[in-house]
């Protein structure tokens, strides 16, 4: 009974995966594979794109969420999905993060996915309580020098870990790493007064900044973010070239013909463009990427994938 | 008084029609979720976050928050009626509410369970409306510490959790701690006891464990009886309403769960799971009716369930107030503002006040029309438990398949709750509670991330939790409960509330 199940479960997959051309993909509705559960910001993401594709492809798209494994889990199961463009995963900063930092994947990043597109980016801030006595990015290095300063992110080898971790080994100081399970708890405990300071996203500290319960020194980006243009960067403000924002970009399983690579290029490209999406973007506190094209992207996730592996190395945080 | 003319304008904003349709679509749809086991209202608000885009700000949150509270309400349902207990804070419901079902009192059960959570839901809506401000400043002054030693009096208070021998609580609560220990260790990142599976380093989802070992283990259990034993189980039904004498036992234990609901859920870091567990303890110590604790006492529903409310509704002071999510479903919540260009914080009740006290008053307006929806819905349900056992059963299973799948869309986790399922019968067979060891499954990993948060911020410093008043006092409580278990002088006063029969 199951053999013959297996065998027509087989046929069925074999069907679908006929080379479908480009002119009349989308054929059925499409699944975009997210890795975190939802209510965070990958699925904030993955939601408000998903919608905005679903509307431009005349088929609904439908989010999966597969949490688990700093987002491991999510990938693990699209990269086995047939690849005719119907099955889509979305990936941020976290997925390039583990390339390097699991001793063992089960799939593989640059092998098992094409990109698509980078979708857009939040930034993370150097955000310190409100009564440590620092009021610039300069003032804080001095004080992390004299005295042991601890610092929240919201987990080991998560990408504000990491921000922390290029900022000390660029400034050149040392400080203490309090870890939390996201990154509601460690914003309670900053605006507490529990730890000196943090490296959180934008939007999770925004509202504690703007009641004064915590302070926000500098955002991570290189440019000044559009949805808090008087926040400096650290890049004017200390250390020259600092970046470590955290990026979305939407990618398929490598096997997907190019020709549907390149027409959802199109799409997200479109809608990344529209105000619509724009706006929405801009609520969650992100920056939606300019245009770029699918050769552009995967140099982009390349060199970001290159940059987290020296500083992993450099750190000598490995997850077994 | 300012404070009427504030619940007056929240009433009119509330009592709206639009917005009246919205807050019944959000209870209606809540109370369907937590009916179904597993299936929760994280999932469900954040499906239905991109709908809210086109609703005025007030009217997408009134629903969202009626599809919480609405959950809260409709878990303890199953938890009754089928022992399955849907979410954390149903379990405890599971302990005296399953057991008075068997004996043909479902119906009061679940009216004892809407009643106290309405009464819960009134109490917190005006908590809300009076102390917001001061309460949300209480929230931050528990740090890691604080939270470390509150987990840890959870932890030793779970021991009152069970009935039968001490010996055996013990354990269970150490295999609890165990299977808490499976996953990612915050600090290093390193995958503890995963076997290199990816869908086990974020550790065993708790709703597999629940639906395992309370929903499979009860099933096993049940099929293992012929079928004549079977019919014994549930006696006839009796009475769907509470009489007087009932009405006036469970009106201390409410108020009592709704004031510990209170305080467990304004804190921020994990306090509501404690809110029914402990409201739970607390009864079973102080009650009249302890000695009928775990046979089916109606005190061991109302305290928990009010308890339960108290806290979930609790935890929008912090979010409504400060701009913190004390849970996944108010980040969510926090997300539905933003979107809607709205920045939660102390502003929003001077700068919104038609938003905010629209929202206080519609909670009230929810649990008003979660009562009058559920009360007569009693009849039909309590059918239910009378439902042939070979027509009940399938269905109990396919549901607790569809609940933890839909957690994180996850067929390893059904595996997973078949192998809980085993063990669950194996409980039963040894006669182990699992309630002790759901607890502390719940609460271990929560008490090492703490502890070690702690230590980590302190340098290493141990004397941190002395030092500080909250978690001295809290570690103190925890000494005085310890030593009235352990003392020979008490065992014997111990044994009656342990020991049953």
């Amino acid at each position: 009974m199951i053999r013959i199940s297996r065998i027509l479960l087989t046929l069925v997959l074999a069907i679908s995966a006929l080379p479908v051309c480009a002119q009349n993909f989308p054929t059925k509705p499409m699944r975009l594979i997210v890795g975190f559960p939802p209510g965070g910001g990958s699925d904030a993401f993955a939601r408000t794109l998903g919608q905005r594709l679903g509307d431009q492809l005349g088929q609904q798209v439908v989010v999966d969420n597969r949490p688990g494994a700093n987002g491991n889990v999510g990938a693990e199961v699209a990269a086995k999905l047939p690849a005719d463009g119907h099955n889509l995963l979305l990936i941020s900063t976290s997925q390039a993060i583990n390339v390097s930092l699991y001793a063992k994947l089960n799939y593989d990043l640059l092998k098992d996915f094409t990109p698509v597109a980078i979708i857009g980016a939040v930034p993370n801030t150097v955000v310190v309580k409100a009564d440590l006595p620092v009021k610039n990015v300069k003032e804080y290095i001095a004080l992390a020098k004299t005295r042991k300063l601890t610092y929240a992110s919201s987990g080991s080898g998560s990408p504000e870990h990491l921000a922390g971790e290029i900022f000390s080994a660029q400034a050149g100081i040392k400080m203490v790493h309090v870890p939390y399970k996201g990154s509601g708890q460690s914003v309670i405990d900053l605006a507490g007064g529990q730890v000196d300071s943090g490296f959180n996203t934008l939007p999770s500290v925004i509202n504690m900044a703007k009641q004064g319960k915590v302070k926000v020194l500098a955002v991570t980006t290189l440019k000044r973010s559009n949805t808090s243009p008087d926040i400096p960067t650290v890049n004017e403000t200390g250390l020259p070239n600092y970046e470590m924002s955290t990026w979305y970009a939407l990618v398929v399983p490598s096997a997907t013909p190019p020709e549907i690579v390149q027409k959802l290029n199109e799409e997200v490209n479109k809608a990344i463009a529209s105000t619509e999406i724009k706006a929405r973007l801009f609520a969650l506190g992100a920056d939606a990427a300019e245009s770029n094209t699918t050769t552009k992207a995967s140099a982009f996730i390349r060199n970001e994938i290159d940059r987290y592996k020296s500083v992993i190395q450099k750190m000598g945080i490995k997850n077994e | 008084m300012e404070i009427f003319a504030n619940l007056w304008l929240g009433l009119q904003t509330a009592a709206s029609f639009s917005n009246l349709f919205y807050c019944l679509i959000g209870v209606v749809l809540g109370t369907a979720i937590g009916v179904l086991p597993g299936l929760g209202p994280v999932a469900t608000i954040a499906m239905l976050l991109p709908i809210t885009f086109g609703l005025q700000p007030v009217t997408a949150l009134i629903m969202l928050s009626g599809i919480f509270y609405g959950a809260q309400y409709g878990g303890s349902t199953t938890a009754i009626l089928v022992n399955l207990p849907g979410e954390t804070s149903s379990v405890v419901t599971c302990i005296d509410g399953y057991q008075l079902a068997k004996q043909g009192r479902a119906g009061k059960a679940l009216a004892t369970a809407a009643i106290s959570s309405f009464f819960a839901g009134t109490a917190v809506t005006l908590l809300i409306a009076l102390f917001s401000p001061p309460l949300a400043g209480m929230a931050l002054k528990f740090g890691p510490a604080e939270y470390f030693s509150l987990m840890m009096l959870g932890l030793v208070a779970s021991v009152v959790l069970a009935r039968g021998s001490l010996p055996n609580a013990l354990g269970m609560i150490v295999l609890g701690l165990l299977l808490g220990i499976v996953g990612t260790d915050v600090n290093s990142g390193v995958a503890r006891f995963s076997f290199g599976a990816s869908e086990l380093a974020d550790g065993i989802s708790f709703v597999v464990v629940a639906m395992g070992v309370f929903g499979l283990g009860e099933v096993v259990g049940n099929l293992e009886q012929g079928s004549k034993e079977r019919s014994l189980l549930v006696k006839k039904v009796t009475g769907l309403m509470l009489t007087k004498e009932e009405f006036k036992s469970i009106i201390a234990p409410m108020l009592r769960g709704t004031l510990l609901g209170s305080i467990l859920g304004i804190l921020p870091g994990g306090g509501s799971s404690l809110s029914s567990f402990s409201a739970y303890a607390l009864e079973k110590k102080i009650s009249k009716n302890s000695v009928n604790f775990g046979k089916g006492a109606i005190e061991g529903v109302a305290a928990p369930e009010a308890a339960n409310n108290a806290g979930a509704q609790a935890s929008f002071i912090p979010m409504l107030t400060l701009g913190i999510p004390s849970n996944a479903v108010m980040a969510l919540m926090i997300g539905a503002m933003m979107i809607q260009g709205i920045q939660p914080g102390p502003q929003v009740i001077t700068e919104q006040p038609a938003l905010f006290w629209g929202l206080v008053a519609s909670m009230w307006i929810g649990n008003l029309l979660l009562v009058i929806l559920n009360l007569p819905l009693i009849g039909l349900w309590v059918k239910m438990v009378s439902v042939p056992y070979h027509l009940l059963f399938p269905a109990v299973v396919v549901f607790c398949g569809i609940g933890v799948f839909s957690v994180s869309n996850s067929s390893f986790d059904v595996y997973l709750m078949v192998v809980f399922g085993l063990l669950g019968y194996i409980f039963r067979k040894l006669d182990c509670e699992p309630a002790p060891m759901m607890l502390s499954f719940i609460l271990g990993p929560m008490i090492e991330e703490f502890l070690r948060r702690a230590l980590l911020i302190a340098d290493g410093d141990p004397m941190v939790f002395l030092t500080r008043p909250i978690s001295a006092s809290l570690l103190g409580i925890c000494a005085v409960v310890i030593i009235i278990v352990t003392l020979p002088g008490l065992r014997k006063k111990r044994e009656e509330v342990f020991v049953e029969d």
